[in-house]
């Protein structure tokens, strides 16, 4: 271990001797009880510093106050002192039984201990200083806070006993309670039975004498606590508390003065108004206050300055600690309190502060934001309604188009149901393939025949293999349109009455879009007297679609005029529905008029020629008939006819 | 054995009697066709030094016409393509063509037509081959010089004497053409006029 160096700051530790010096003049000069003060050890011997309580170490005052004190002493001195802390509690003990053994205790306690310092909680730890710190702490001088100053004027003060006396006064905090509260007719006074609770009682006792005839009082006073809280219930409202202290009840229970305030103020009709510090947040409305961090923080100061050599004797007895109003903001409020009639320089304690106060920006981001969002939901609004708008015009075209649409997909899953085969569209493309190969192989072997031919190279077997080859594809491409026309039998139809107007609809319904995109019109003219028909709908379909794409197609190079094509449905003869399918396209030559309804026949480029033969097979196997007239005005017509239901 | 010289007319078609007939047409002109039912076995078959071309059906089960043509030009087989397509196909025509396709034909066709489209796709292939073959050739040539004798043929390709590469190259005209002599020879060219004509595409080239 180094030597134990003392480390000082400020001004001593900068110049030791100086110090040293200046308290070596000051004691020569003095009075010979300075002989006793102990210069600020400056050789590392430890300072003392008793602080000695009399009330319950835990009183929320003594803490907030001894905190203080504590502090300031810290900040003050160098080195800290040694603080003891010894607790008398005697107020609420018979303390003059207990008064020589306690002594007794502390003088064997702290023997051959140099106390500095005694600092004295409150009266009775003043008066045990006064009586015993010779005995038990000789030389140290006596720092007191939290006493009253008229009790001061009590007892020849000893000049090395200073302090920070308490002036308790009731007087500003009923002025308070009064202008605040302008309407009371009625004070009422809560306090205690223990000796400082009396010592309150007689002082506020004193003070209300001043307002006699203008108010009355009512003192309830060494009541049980259940008492005293049912006779605070029972208040009239204009009345205001005053609230003291409550150390011990009538029943000599033992309390603690600001749990004791909490329940009176919350059974109270009226506000409460006290002058302690710590009864703000428990209950009282306002008072004037001293606060316990500003006597605290004075009494270590004066501690400091004896432990740092200052003369006790050369110190007076500092100005009591001032009060001044302090309210609490939750209270003033909960009792309807005119903030405005609170004095300027009024402390306010626990102000909520307004949503405004706290958030003011967070509420102005969300404004703005919500602003932006309403402005968005508007333009939304806005957008949607002209949505709506234009969906509303489009109503029509969109409801023809998906009625189109449901139409198609209904037929298409009834084509489904018809398989694969049977399909118009899958045939086509299977039938187109399968016809198309053996007719290009007859081509090709033809070919290869008639250049072997025209060679002249005699290969007679080669050619007897051209000429069988063709023969089987010839025979080929037979079996296929044998097996196409075999695909619309009578024991595949399902005849069943069919009303043909319903019918037209449907295909029409499906045949629009590819007639919107050859800009083609079609017309249709049902008979109103129109019977049904028995028929195998789907087949039936199936016609109508075939007769109007070949209508569409002849129509495809053609003028407006031409590119009308319409479908008429009426009955005819008995028992007979003719429809009739007119374009006013190339029409058929008079020398096709036969092959057109022959497999494999192609009057346009892009058809397979499997149509108008399937389609006539569909309506022979319905009984009906389906042929080709020339239309007067150019252009053709096929018509064909069914059965009428019961014909 | 098929004569490795000899070209012949890929057919690939699945459907038998169409492969079986174009076959039939190609033969009777006194060509020699092979037909393939799908795209897989002519990959399978496929001896990428046979000389010929191939008509190719474009729409196949399995493979398709378009597939085919992308995998040949995938392997680097730069064999001549004639695309057949239906009526009409006209999209399937384009695809064909820009696959590399030499030319379409749309079913069904005059017979004149695929001829005359065979025997031009056959020429475009002896004409590819030929001058691939006279550059691998002159390219195995080359290699076959001494580092003396390329040093000498760059002289030449440059335009200098004997004289003047004797004295670039600190050596006696006597022996510089000598290596001249020697060079010309391996190379098989007669003079130094067609020694520059050769190298004029391998120059280009490297």
């Amino acid at each position: 271990m180094p030597e134990p160096k003392v480390q000082l700051h400020g001004p001593k530790a900068r110049h030791p001797a100086t110090v040293v010096g200046l308290v070596m003049a000051i004691a020569s000069s003095v009075a010979p009880a300075i002989a006793f003060a102990q210069a600020p050890d400056t050789e590392g011997k430890p300072r003392r510093v008793v602080i000695l309580n009399a009330a319950d170490p835990y009183l929320p005052a003594f803490i907030a106050l001894d905190g203080a004190l504590r502090d300031a002493i810290r900040a003050g001195s160098g080195v800290p002192p040694e603080l003891h802390a010894e607790t008398l509690d005697m107020h609420r003990f018979p303390r003059l039984q207990l008064d020589h053994d306690v002594a007794a205790l502390l003088r064997k306690k702290y023997d051959g201990l140099k106390v500095d310092v005694v600092v004295a909680a409150a009266p009775i730890a003043l008066d045990f200083a006064w009586r015993h710190h010779a005995d038990i702490w000789p030389g140290a001088a006596i720092v007191f806070h939290s006493v009253p100053a008229a009790m001061l004027d009590e007892r020849s003060l000893d000049p090395r006993t200073i302090g920070i006396p308490v002036q308790l006064d009731f007087g500003p905090t009923l002025d308070l309670a009064l202008s605040l509260r302008p309407a009371t007719r009625r004070v009422a006074v809560v306090a205690g039975t223990a000796d400082p609770d009396r010592r309150n009682l007689s002082l506020a006792r004193a003070t209300l004498e001043r307002y006699a005839g203008r108010l009355d009082v009512e003192y309830l006073v060494g009541l049980t606590l259940a008492k005293t809280i049912a006779a605070v219930r029972a208040l009239p409202s204009h009345s205001v508390v005053l609230y003291l202290t409550v150390y011990r009840d009538g029943a000599g229970v033992p309390l603690v003065p600001r749990d004791v305030l909490a329940q009176v103020a919350a059974a109270s009709p009226a506000p409460v108004f006290g002058i302690f510090e710590t009864y703000l947040g428990n209950g009282i409305a306002a008072g004037s206050i001293a606060t316990y961090g500003a006597q605290g923080r004075r009494a270590g100061e004066l501690v400091v300055r004896v432990l740092n050599g200052d003369d006790p004797s050369a110190i007076d007895i500092q100005e009591p600690a001032t009060s001044a109003c302090i309210a609490d903001w939750r209270q003033i409020h909960r009792w309807g309190i005119d903030e405005g009639l609170l004095p300027a320089d009024c402390e306010i304690r626990f102000k909520e502060l307004t949503a405004w106060d706290r958030y003011r920006w967070q509420i102005l981001a969300a404004l703005a934001l919500t602003l932006a969002q309403s402005g968005l939901i508007v333009g939304l609004v806005l957008s949607r309604r002209r949505l709506q708008a234009t969906q509303t015009s489009l109503r029509d075209e969109f409801g023809r188009r998906t009625q189109a649409e449901t139409t198609v997909s209904r037929l298409r899953s009834r084509l489904a149901r018809f398989s694969k085969e049977h399909s118009l569209g899958t045939m086509a493309t299977s039938i187109s393939h399968e016809i198309n190969q053996p007719l290009i192989a007859i081509q090709n072997y033809a070919q290869a025949a008639k250049r072997r031919l025209q060679s002249n190279v005699d290969d007679k077997p080669k050619l007897i293999e051209l000429f069988e080859k063709i023969e089987g594809q010839a025979e080929r491409a037979g079996a296929i349109t044998q097996r196409v026309r075999s695909l619309v039998n009578r024991s595949d139809l399902q005849l069943q009455s069919v009303a043909l107007g319903a019918l037209l609809e449907e295909v029409i319904g499906i045949m629009e879009p590819e007639a919107e995109n050859r800009r083609c019109r079609i017309q249709w003219e049902i008979a109103g007297d129109l019977p049904a028909v028995l028929a195998d709908s789907l087949q039936v379909q199936l016609v109508l679609v075939n007769l109007l794409q070949n209508a569409m197609q002849s129509t495809n190079s053609g003028n407006e005029y031409e590119k009308g094509v319409s479908v008429d449905v009426r009955p005819v003869d008995e028992g007979e529905v003719q429809i009739s399918v007119t374009d006013r396209g190339r029409g058929v030559p008079p020398d096709r008029t036969t092959e057109i309804f022959e497999p494999l026949y192609s009057g346009t480029s892009d058809g397979m020629g499997m149509g108008l033969s399937i389609s006539r097979a569909i309506i022979d196997a319905h009984d009906g008939r389906l042929w080709y007239e020339p239309n007067a005005g150019g252009g053709a017509i096929f018509r064909f006819t069914l059965r009428t239901v019961g014909s | 054995m098929t004569n490795m010289g000899e070209q012949t007319v890929f057919i690939v078609d699945d459907d038998a009697a169409v492969r079986d007939s174009i076959a039939e047409l190609v033969e009777s002109v006194g060509l020699q066709a092979e037909g393939y039912a799908s795209a897989l076995a002519f990959l399978e078959a496929l001896e990428p030094e046979r000389p010929g071309c191939l008509v190719l059906d474009v729409r196949m089960a399995e493979m398709s016409g378009l597939a085919l043509q992308e995998r040949l030009n995938e392997l680097e087989i730069g064999i001549p393509v004639i695309v057949l397509t239906g009526h009409g196909d006209v999209p399937m025509a384009v695809q064909a063509m820009k696959a590399g396709a030499v030319d379409f034909i749309q079913k069904p066709y005059r017979d004149q037509t695929l001829l005359d489209s065979i025997n031009a796709a056959l020429s475009l292939d002896a004409d590819a081959r030929r001058s691939r073959a006279t550059e691998d050739d002159f390219n195995y040539r080359l290699a076959s010089l001494t580092e003396r004798e390329k040093e000498v043929l760059d002289h030449l390709l440059a335009g200098r004497t004997s004289k003047e590469i004797a004295g670039a190259l600190a050596i006696s005209p006597r022996t510089a053409e000598a290596h001249r002599r020697n060079l010309l020879h391996k190379l098989g060219v007669g003079s130094a006029k067609e020694l520059m004509r050769m190298c004029a595409p391998a120059a280009k080239k490297n």
